[in-house]
């Protein structure tokens, strides 16, 4: 018997290459981070909570790009308020 | 009043800055200082902090002042308090020609709510003694005020710049209350493009979506 035949090395390896290449796409395109992955890597499926989480992320990211608007408005408002008493006038001239 | 420069008089009385006279600010020039001192009224003890500025260059004549009343004392007053603080700063130019020209004056004043009835504060700058504008009185809250004014007749080498608060704290104040030159009012000209641009930028967002979700 060929002692390569023992041990389906290759087809275990594929498996898990397969298998990480599909998790890489699903977090990538769901946008979690590199921890999330590792945990991912043998999950033949996306769990419930694991869709959740990347709802949850989805929709806090959502919400950081409509806040930033009013968020630099805020801010805006902060420094004229820091202003104090301001007066100008010309340069002298002729 | 004397020609002091960078100096904080309250009731006529200097209190803090160059009180010895002198120290104009000549083209391409500029100076600042901090000040904090309490001034006693009616036997009502009051802080007066803050700092100030003025710059003299290719923009012209500058100035500005970050001012704050407090008062200390342990109990409510019991009379009418007022003094009026004058920051004075001297320019000097001796190139020929005037100093005429639209001078304007800002103020944001933000007075607490835990003062007595009938406060007030109110604001002017002056130059050579020609306000730009009386700004007030302005009570309890927050309040934006600027006005501009076409001044003649500021001829010779010095110009001198008064910026003038008078203020009165009614009878009734309580410790703590605070006549402050920060306000929460935004100034409308910074704000109000912002604003658009937000709106415009919210209502970019959801008609994508919205396109999305129609081709989806």
């Amino acid at each position: 018997m060929d002692p390569r035949a023992a041990r389906p090395v290759g087809g275990v390896r594929a498996a898990i290459g397969a298998a990480v290449r599909s998790n890489y796409k699903r977090n990538f395109e769901g946008g979690i981070v590199k921890s999330e992955m590792k945990k991912n890597v043998n999950e033949p499926e996306m769990t419930e909570l694991g869709q959740e989480r990347r709802e949850l992320v989805r929709k806090m990211g959502k919400f950081a790009v409509y806040a930033a608007p009013f968020t630099l408005i805020a801010m805006t408002n902060k420094a004229s308020a820091a202003t104090g008493a301001t007066g100008s006038g010309p340069r002298k001239h002729r | 009043m004397a020609a002091y420069s960078g100096s904080i008089h309250v009731n006529g009385i200097c209190r803090a800055g160059n009180c010895g006279g002198g120290d104009a600010v000549a083209y391409g020039a500029s100076i600042s200082s901090p000040f904090n001192f309490n001034y006693t009224v009616n036997s009502d003890v009051y802080n007066i902090s803050g700092s100030y500025a003025a710059a003299y260059d290719t923009n012209g004549t500058s100035i500005s002042v970050d001012l704050s009343a407090t008062y200390l004392g342990l109990h409510p007053t019991a009379t009418n308090d007022t003094f009026a603080i004058d920051v004075l700063q001297q320019y000097f130019d001796d190139s020929p020609g005037t100093w005429d020209g639209t001078y304007t004056e800002t103020i944001p004043i933000t007075m607490s709510s835990n003062v007595g009835a009938g406060s007030t504060v109110t604001a002017q700058l002056l130059y050579d003694g020609q306000s730009v504008g009386l700004m007030g009185p302005f009570g309890p809250g927050s309040h934006f005020a600027q006005q501009s004014a076409n001044l003649s007749g500021l001829t010779g080498d010095y110009l001198n710049a008064d910026y003038q608060f008078v203020y009165t704290f009614g009878a009734g104040t309580e410790p703590g209350a605070e006549v402050s030159l920060v306000s929460s009012v935004p100034e409308p000209g910074q704000t109000l493009p912002l604003a658009l641009a937000g709106i415009a930028f919210v209502g970019y967002r959801w008609i994508r979506a919205r396109r999305g979700r129609l081709a989806a």
